[in-house]
């Protein structure tokens, strides 16, 4: 056996020392990265921000999901702006100046001069009105983005004073058109590089915009690597100039492990981390990491088909009015949210104008079981049926709770639910699916019970939210199908939507609200808070409900 | 027959397989009433026309017979359709992942082959030794892990409690990748000098190779443990002791090449493994591969997508195992002239 | 056989026919016995099926079955547990021996429960892939010709998928249910019994005793089920026994990746995936149900390790 062990080993330890050789070129890549411990700012002029979903596309016509509006709103720039956490002063960015008629019809902004895009092009009033109105021509065919501006505007809405003036003329007074503007639909693109790559085509989407955007805004694309990073550079041509304290650079990556980001928060090598509101206790308290919740506008509701194609029981409204009171809101905070959330008091969220036409503010249903069996039974639908014992409703139909799969907050908040529904004996079930099986549940066969879905803001207007739940498919509302419909309510909606005064307005929402909360189509569950924790070095920032990230105004230093 | 024969037989079979795998994604994709062309078009916002257009052009509205045979032209095509979740073809997404799952796999099957090898000569040269035991027990122990809960439990430990590993991704964050030549990023630092990110690729791959080849390397461990001990029993090899043979030789020359022939074919079977685990291993770890994509697009109800992904799958475990059938054929001769 | 035992003719004549066989079996169990990792697999089994059994025994809390309606207008029972949402994720005690979940619920007693899932799944999908496997794989290899080349071309189109793949491709199409899976895995799997069994047949039909019953007249269905059937079960008992573990692998990997029971049901791959969230601050939520898992699959390797090794006429003398 002598000999063969021998040269066995000289072979074994050659192997093994080409093996080190590579451990040991790995473990050198390693030495960057653990720090543990120091208060160093990492990447001083970076900024790193790390979150759960990748952009989908970087063309603003056809954009309507939040991974993809973050890097959008970077790159380009829109007529007027919010700063801040500022909600209801509108700012100058490309326009200067702007007035509106006394019809509250034609809105003249006077555009600002000088400005470049990071091509070198020069801003002018045609961009605007190619900006506008391709989002308009091309119909958004991958979003559906364009009916923020369809609702009030037509491809002859926009016109050219001069070089610096553009006229927008609505076609119907909508009291928030202002709002619609800071919003990524009416980034303002290059008409002649949009020319050059591919133009405007009616129906169908600009594949060369989706990745490669030119825009005047701060920053500008570096690279995009899908499922990994997009990495932003500073716009040296940008018009609102360098001075001062800014990022150069910004880092946007996404990972659907809390872990990697909790862990890549904690290390320093992000800046912004999204962590699950069941992960915040892995955070808080945590050297150099905030945690501070803001108020956002993002909603979660749970939406009742009233058709009674579908579910007899549900198409009557005193059913509907008892499952408001059988959802308990507080738990539903505590555990799905984690204590992050509030009530919510009807359509419109805590901060928006309105808010407190609903019902003073205040939620008009709360968690009572007691309550909740009382107005069955008043309705004739009592414990009549045997189920192994079990004395339920409804014959023993089950109503269906819906929710798309994966949403983990939408999952409790169904767990508890039907906790408290076989208290009050009516028998349902959870059912996850994946979206467009729900879509087609909801628009094509209309075979659903009741669904938890989640609104967030398009632009700071409480027609936004009121509109959508409590307008009917008469005035093309009734975004979810429920099947709700009443006619004076369509009327206050409109009236409220088509007026510039307040009290006209105020006095709309109310009435349509007192009448359409007595048959709600919609269960109004929470507002959620929106957490990003940072790291304690960075400056600058504020959260804004309506446009969320401004990395423009942020810079890393202890101060 | 010839080598040749062989192969040209094996891969006229290709064809009835890969259409018989198309009838099945097929028939799976579509037998859930769903509304792609809404969801296509944005969902709740979306515009009648635009969904008209949508499924005018994926032809949801003809008889399934018709359908299947755009799809499957179109698959001739290579086209895969749109993904859902991507806003993008298919074939794009896959084609971007595709090396990063390759390079995983690579490393994974660098760890498990020949550990696995050496370990299982090992194993049968001190059969029965403690070193023989331990050698078994870690193997069946081995495979008999959810691959999931030993890259959780392996991140745990080795990335979180005591970080001495990453715990995610192919690179450090916010580094930037060597230029694309392959997309593997080892082989494309080492072609173009690029010290940094070869390291933070090495580096990157330890964790998720090693998770991903362990069962691997168990298989392959008794495999060639057992083949080993078969072929060291046989005549020839009592012979070659008889004339005087050194040890060494007789394993290496004589029992080795006679018991790698089944690891051979073990090797490919695995593959097919890897690949299934390589869906598991890469959600655990954020590695932008095929498998991510693939468990992403499942649970996102991105239909094409998942069955873009099976019949790209089912292509290259068809082809893997027939390279692997031509190697097997190439050292065993007795396997070509007995016909496939 | 001696002379205290009473002699009772029937029972004489069954030990004096099948003589040697059951020599043989008790050679097998003999060595079966000898060997110490066997033994471990097969104790770890009974433990799994002695759990399984009296899990309401042994369990702290209990679910309750509730029937409801499906869409397809029949009714399926959900299993639900009783929610604490004050005792949410504690560490491993006395009252919890493996902690709580996210919903409060006592992990210990929701791994027993599990077993009965995780027993089902496994013994119903290797029981129906098995039953198909060896119908279609006897008649093909027994018949041969066309039918064996379609069945051949059939078994590669299914063979070509790697497993967990297929298995995802439909229970993404069917729908998130337990059922769903098992369907899917009986899918995947009855290939590789049909291609096991026409080996089989292969082998054995050329054999002296078919050659003898053919001659005596015999039809080709009592040869397959007399004769070929019983002959050809022994490597496919290996084969089943070490796929138990496997299913149970692939099973858990599809409720991992969230294909499987619904949320709230005790199945072990679901617990693991609901608890990746939590890692960081409750380990043992990811870590018992992955140990379960490991201890019965492991079983089960060992036990078809032990199998191969005693039936396999090689390794025997």
């Amino acid at each position: 056996m002598k000999s063969f062990e021998k040269k066995d080993m000289k072979a074994g330890v050659l192997a093994i020392l080409i093996c080190a050789m590579f451990i040991c070129i790995a473990f050198s890549g390693c030495t960057q990265q653990q720090q543990n411990g120091t208060t160093e700012i990492k990447n001083p002029t970076t900024l790193v921000r790390y979150d759960i979903a990748d952009a989908k596309t970087l063309d603003p016509a056809d954009a309507y999901d939040t991974a993809s509006s973050e890097p959008i709103f970077s790159i380009y720039d829109t007529l007027v702006t919010y700063k801040g956490n500022n909600t209801l002063t509108f700012y100058p960015s490309l326009a200067t100046e702007w007035t509106v008629s006394n019809d509250s019809l034609t809105w003249t902004f006077k555009l600002r001069h000088n400005v470049k895009f990071s091509n070198g092009n020069d801003f002018t009033a045609e961009d605007v009105k190619y900006s506008l109105d391709r989002v308009l021509t091309m119909g958004a065919p991958e979003s559906g983005v364009d009916w923020i501006l369809g609702q009030c505007m037509d491809t002859n809405s926009t016109t050219v004073i001069d070089d610096y003036t553009v006229q927008i003329k609505l076609t119907d007074p909508y009291g928030g058109f202002l709002s619609l503007m800071p919003y990524t639909v009416a980034a303002i693109v290059d008409k002649d590089y949009v020319e050059a790559n591919g133009g405007v085509v009616a129906g169908q989407e600009n594949v060369w915009m989706k990745e490669h955007p030119m825009g005047t805004g701060p920053y500008m694309l570096d690279h995009w690597t899908r499922a990994t990073e997009l990495v932003l550079n500073k716009n040296p041509n940008y018009w609102g100039g360098w001075e001062g304290k800014h990022v150069d650079k910004v880092v946007l990556k996404y990972a659907d492990e809390a872990a990697t980001r909790i862990l890549a928060l904690k290390n320093g090598d992000a800046d912004f981390a999204y962590v699950p509101y069941a992960n915040l206790e892995d955070v808080i308290g945590e050297k150099g990491i905030v945690v501070h919740p803001f108020s956002s506008y993002d909603v979660a509701l749970l939406a009742i088909n009233t058709k009674t194609s579908n579910n007899k029981y549900l198409a009557n409204s005193e059913v509907r009015k008892a499952l408001s009171y059988a959802f308990d809101y507080d738990t539903a905070i505590e555990t799905a949210w984690n204590g992050y959330a509030t009530r919510l008091a009807g359509a419109i969220p805590i901060g928006m104008p309105y808010y407190d036409t609903q019902n003073g503010g205040q939620p008009l249903y709360n968690y009572d079981l007691v309550k909740a069996e009382q107005i069955l039974d008043a309705a004739g639908y009592i414990k009549n049926y045997d189920l192994d014992g079990t004395m339920y409703r409804f014959n023993g139909t089950t109503i269906r709770l819906f929710y798309n799969a994966g949403n983990s907050e939408r999952e409790m908040m169904a767990v508890t639910f039907r906790a408290a529904l076989d208290e009050i004996g009516i028998l349902s079930s959870i059912i996850a699916e994946g979206w467009p099986q729900l879509l087609h549940r909801m628009y094509t066969t209309d075979d659903w019970d009741t669904m938890f879905i989640g609104w967030g803001p398009d632009y700071n207007d409480p027609d936004d939210y009121i509109a959508p739940f409590m307008g009917s498919a008469d005035i093309d509302q009734d975004t979810y199908n429920t099947g709700w419909k009443n006619a004076t309510v369509d009327a206050k909606i409109l009236e409220g939507k088509y007026s510039a005064d307040t009290a006209v307005r105020a006095a709309a929402y109310k009435a349509a609200f007192d009448i359409y909360i007595q048959q709600p189509s919609f269960i109004f569950l929470v507002q959620r808070a929106y957490i990003r924790p940072w790291r304690d070095w960075v400056q600058g920032y504020s959260y804004n409900p309506v446009r969320e990230w401004y990395y423009y105004d942020y810079y890393k230093a202890y101060e | 027959m010839k080598t040749w024969e062989f192969i040209v037989r094996r891969l006229l079979l290709l064809i009835p397989v890969l259409i018989g795998v198309t009838i099945i994604t097929f028939t799976v994709s579509h037998v859930i009433p769903a509304d792609p062309a809404r969801a296509f078009a944005g969902g709740p916002k979306a515009q009648p026309d635009v969904i008209e257009r949508i499924t005018k052009e994926l032809h949801l509205n003809e008889p399934i017979w018709v359908q299947y045979f755009y799809y499957l032209n179109d698959i001739i095509h290579l086209n895969l359709g749109r993904s859902y979740l991507e806003s993008r073809p298919v074939t794009e997404s896959l084609g971007q992942y595709f090396p990063a799952t390759l390079e995983l796999t690579i490393f994974a099957m660098l760890i498990a082959i020949p550990l696995g090898i050496v370990g299982g000569i090992i194993s049968a040269i001190r059969r029965n030794k403690l070193s023989d035991h331990i050698t078994r027990i870690i193997a069946i122990i081995g495979y008999s892990l959810p691959i999931f809960w030993l890259a959780l439990m392996l991140q745990y430990a080795l990335a979180y409690q005591i970080p001495i590993l990453p715990l995610d991704g192919r690179l450090a964050i916010g580094m930037n990748a060597p230029s694309t030549i392959t997309g593997l990023y080892v082989l494309d630092s080492i072609l173009t000098g690029n010290i940094n990110t070869l390291g933070a690729a090495l580096y990157h791959l330890i964790l998720p190779a090693f998770t991903l080849g362990f069962a691997t390397l168990a298989l392959i461990l008794r495999m060639t443990r057992s083949s080993m001990l078969e072929v060291m029993g046989m005549d020839y090899i009592r012979t070659g002791r008889a004339k005087g043979l050194s040890e060494r030789t007789i394993i290496y020359k004589h029992a080795l090449r006679n018991a790698l022939i089944p690891t051979v074919t073990v090797t490919g079977l695995a593959f097919g493994g890897l690949l299934g685990g390589a869906v598991l291993t890469e959600t655990i770890f954020n590695w932008p591969g095929m498998g991510r994509f693939a468990a992403q697009a499942v649970l996102g109800f991105d239909f094409n997508s998942v069955m873009g992904f099976t019949i790209l799958v089912a292509i290259i475990y068809v082809v893997a195992n027939l390279i692997v059938d031509v190697l097997y054929a190439v050292i065993d001769p007795r396997v070509r002239l007995g016909g496939g | 056989m001696d002379n205290i035992r009473p002699h009772v003719k029937v029972v004489d004549d069954f030990f004096k026919k099948h003589e040697s066989k059951i020599k043989d079996l008790r050679f097998m169990v003999h060595l079966f016995r000898k060997s110490l990792l066997s033994m471990i697999g097969l104790i770890l089994i009974l433990i799994l099926i002695i759990v399984a059994l009296f899990a309401p025994l042994i369990a702290s809390q209990h679910p309750s079955y509730v029937r409801v309606s499906t869409d397809q207008g029949t009714t399926v029972t959900e299993e639900r547990w009783d929610i604490f949402f004050d005792q949410k994720l504690l560490p491993p005690s006395t009252e919890h021996f493996f902690g709580t979940d996210d919903y409060g619920r006592d992990i210990f007693s929701m791994i027993v429960y599990g077993s009965q899932t995780s027993f089902r799944i496994c013994i119903i999908v290797v029981a129906i892939s098995t039953l198909i496997g060896m119908i279609l794989g006897g008649i093909a290899g027994y018949y041969g010709g066309v039918i064996d080349e379609i069945l051949m071309r059939i078994t590669d189109i299914f063979l070509a998928i790697p497993y967990l793949i297929l298995a995802m491709a439909v229970t993404a199409a069917l729908g998130r249910s337990i059922d769903h899976i098992m369907e899917a895995l009986i899918i995947v799997w009855w290939p590789t019994y049909a291609r096991l069994m026409r080996g089989q047949v292969l082998a054995i039909r050329e054999q002296q005793f078919v050659e003898a019953a053919r001659s005596v007249g015999a039809s080709n269905s009592r040869i397959l089920f007399r004769h070929i059937f019983p002959n050809s079960f022994a490597p496919l008992l290996v084969e089943i026994t070490l796929d138990l573990g496997a299913v149970l692998l692939t099973a858990a990997g599809l409720s991992f990746l969230g294909l499987g029971a619904s949320p709230g049901t005790a199945e072990w791959g679901l617990m693991i995936s609901s608890g990746r969230i939590h890692m960081f601050h409750a380990w043992w939520y990811v870590t018992f149900p992955g140990l379960a898992i490991v201890l019965v699959v492991l079983g089960f390797n060992l036990l078809g390790d032990g199998l191969r090794d005693v039936t396999d006429p090689k390794l025997r003398r």
